[in-house]
C-alpha cells in the first residue's frame, strides 16, 4: 500500500465495511458489525504497526470481522442465521466499494431521517468519522454526538432501511437528499459556525470524495451533481489561500491568488460545463457560476460585477433565500456603487437575517465614510457570530474604521 | 548485548474510545518507532498477544478460558530488544507508543545461556 493511497485508509476502509456487513447481515445488527470492525481495525493497527501492512489489506480487515461475527453468531446460537453466514465466507468483491459505499449514504438520506441526523450518519458511518471527531466538527460535546448518533443509528434501525440504491422514481427526490447533505458537511467545513479554526479540511474533503464516488455511477450522473461538485471544486481551490494567514481570517479580496489551485479551478470547470449541458437549473448551477465568476477574475477588482450581477438577479426570481440577497448585496456594491447597493440593502435585506446582515451592511457603510455606524455594524456582528476567528476579523474591521 | 523482553499492559480503556482515523495515526507511531529500534539493532521480535486465551494447571486436568484479569493486568503484547544492559533497556522503552494510551511497559532481562 503505497503511502498516498494510506491516507485515511482506516476511516474510508470502515464505511465500506459497514457497507457490507450490513448488506450481509441487516441493519438490525449495526451495533455488532460496528464492534466487529471497530476490533479488526484495533488489530490491524497493532499488527501492521508492529510487522508491515499485508498484501490485501481490505481482504484481511474483512476476514478478522466476519470471523468475529460469526463467532458472535455461534455463540449466540442463531441457529437461522448460521447457513446464511456459512455462505458468506467467501470473500467479496472490493472492487464493488464505490457501489457499497453509496448504497450505506442513501440509506443514511433516507427521507425518514432528520437532516442532522442524516449528517451524523453519514459523517459516523460513511466516512469513519469517529464520535470525538463528529464532535469537533459539528461543535457539540462528545456526549451530546453520542446521544444524537445512538437516536440516529435507533431510527435508522427501525425504520428498517434498506441498503439499496433506490429505484428510479426515488432516486431523484433522495439523490436531491444526497447532494443536500453532501453540501451541508461541506459548507461545515469551509466555513465553520463555531470554534476556532477557519475551515475544516476534512470534512470538504469527504464530502467532495463522497460526491465524486455518485458521479462515478452513470446514472447517478446528474447535472445538479455536476454543478455541486463544480461549486465545491471552485470553493476547495482557495482552501490553502484561506489557511495563509494562520488564524487570521483572509477574505476573497485578500487572498494570495497565487495560491488558488489550478487544478481545482480546472477540475470546476469540467463539471461546470457538464453541468450546464442541461437546462434544468437548481440552486447549486447557481452557486457554482457565482463561483465560477469569483475564481477566473485575475483580480478582486477584475472581477466580471455586472456578470455577477445578472446571475444573482435570474437567481433571486426563483429562490427566496435572505443569504442569497445579503451576498447580492456586496456584488451592487461593486458593480453599481455604495449607495445604490445601500437602498437595495435596506429594502431586500433584514436584521433578522443574522450577523451576516451587519457584516455587509458595515461594508456598505464603510465604503459611505460613515464610519461610526460601519463600526455599532461591526459589533453587532461580531457578538452574534460563534467563530472566534470571524470575531477578530470583525475587530480589524472596526480597527479600520476608526482609523 | 543482552536480550531484554517488553510485556505491555493497558491501554485498552483509550483504544476503546478511538476512530479509525486515530488508530490509523497510532499505528503510524508504532510503525515509525519500531521502525527506529529496527534501524538500530535494537529490535529483535515483538507481536501483540491475542485477548483470549486458556489457562492449564495441573499438567491439563484443569483447562480454563483466560485469563480473566483487569484490563491493566493481562498482557497484551511482548518486544524483545537488544540491549547494554537494564538501564539501557528502560531507555529505549521510553518512547513506547503504548504510553500514550496510559499503558505500561514491564522490563525483563532474558536470562541468557552465556556466563
Amino acid at each position: 500500500m503505497v503511502k498516498e493511497k494510506l491516507d485515511h485508509w482506516f476511516r474510508h476502509e470502515y464505511g465500506k465495511m459497514l457497507s457490507i456487513f450490513i448488506t450481509k447481515f441487516g441493519a438490525d445488527k449495526i451495533d455488532l458489525i460496528e464492534d466487529a470492525l471497530h476490533e479488526s481495525l484495533y488489530r490491524a493497527m497493532l499488527t501492521w504497526g508492529y510487522k508491515e501492512i499485508p498484501n490485501n489489506p481490505s481482504a484481511w480487515i474483512y476476514k478478522v470481522a466476519s470471523n468475529n461475527l460469526i463467532d458472535h453468531f455461534r455463540k449466540k446460537a442463531f441457529q437461522d442465521d448460521i447457513p446464511e453466514i456459512a455462505e458468506e465466507l467467501t470473500d467479496p468483491e472490493f472492487s464493488e466499494i464505490n457501489d457499497q459505499t453509496l448504497k450505506l449514504i442513501f440509506a443514511c438520506c433516507h427521507p425518514k431521517l432528520r437532516e442532522q441526523e442524516s449528517i451524523i450518519l453519514c459523517l459516523k458511518f460513511g466516512a469513519g468519522f469517529g464520535l470525538h471527531e463528529i464532535s469537533r466538527v459539528l461543535f457539540i460535546t462528545y456526549e451530546a454526538a453520542k446521544k444524537k448518533f445512538q437516536r440516529a443509528k435507533n431510527h435508522f434501525k427501525s425504520y428498517h432501511i434498506s441498503l439499496e440504491i433506490p429505484g428510479n422514481k426515488e432516486l431523484q427526490s433522495r439523490l436531491n437528499s444526497v447532494l443536500k447533505v453532501i453540501f451541508l458537511i461541506f459548507t461545515e467545513g469551509y466555513r465553520p459556525t463555531e470554534g476556532d479554526q477557519i475551515l475544516k479540511e476534512d470534512l470538504c474533503f469527504e464530502a467532495l470524495r463522497t460526491a465524486l464516488i455518485l458521479h462515478s455511477h452513470e446514472n447517478l450522473r446528474s447535472s445538479n451533481l455536476c454543478a455541486l461538485i463544480a461549486l465545491m471544486c471552485f470553493k476547495s481551490a482557495r482552501i490553502e489561500a484561506r489557511m495563509q494567514g494562520g488564524d487570521e481570517f483572509i477574505r476573497l479580496r485578500d487572498q494570495d491568488r497565487s495560491l488558488w489551485s489550478s487544478e481545482l479551478i480546472e477540475e470546476g470547470n469540467r463539471f461546470l460545463a457538464q453541468a450546464f449541458k442541461e437546462h434544468n437549473h437548481s440552486e447549486f448551477h447557481f452557486h457554482a457560476a457565482v463561483e465560477s465568476q469569483y475564481i477566473q477574475a485575475d483580480t478582486f477588482e477584475k472581477t466580471n460585477w455586472t456578470g455577477l450581477l445578472n446571475i444573482y438577479n435570474y437567481w433571486r426570481k426563483l429562490t427566496k433565500n435572505p443569504s442569497l440577497e445579503l451576498n447580492r448585496i456586496v456584488v451592487v456594491m461593486h458593480a453599481q456603487g455604495a449607495e445604490k447597493a445601500y437602498e437595495e440593502l435596506k429594502q431586500n435585506c433584514s436584521e433578522k437575517n443574522g450577523y451576516l446582515f451587519f457584516a455587509i451592511k458595515g461594508e456598505v457603510l464603510q465604503q459611505l465614510n460613515r464610519h461610526r455606524e460601519a463600526t455599532e455594524c461591526f459589533l453587532k456582528a461580531k457578538s452574534q457570530t460563534k467563530n472566534k476567528i470571524e470575531k477578530r476579523f470583525f475587530d480589524g474591521r472596526i480597527k479600520f474604521s476608526d482609523l | 548485548m543482552t536480550k531484554f523482553m517488553y510485556l505491555f499492559r493497558g491501554g485498552d480503556a483509550r483504544r476503546a474510545q478511538q476512530s479509525p482515523e486515530e488508530m490509523q495515526a497510532h499505528m503510524e507511531v508504532w510503525k515509525t518507532w519500531m521502525g527506529a529500534l529496527a534501524g538500530k539493532g535494537q529490535l529483535v521480535d515483538g507481536l501483540p498477544l491475542g485477548k483470549e486465551g486458556k489457562v492449564v494447571l495441573s499438567a491439563g486436568e484443569t483447562i480454563t478460558d483466560g485469563p480473566f484479569a483487569e484490563g491493566n493486568e493481562i498482557v497484551g503484547g511482548y518486544l524483545i530488544v537488544n540491549a547494554r544492559d537494564i538501564g539501557e533497556a528502560v531507555d529505549i522503552s521510553k518512547g513506547c507508543p503504548i504510553f500514550e494510551h496510559e499503558g505500561t511497559v514491564e522490563v525483563r532481562e532474558i536470562m541468557s545461556m552465556d556466563m
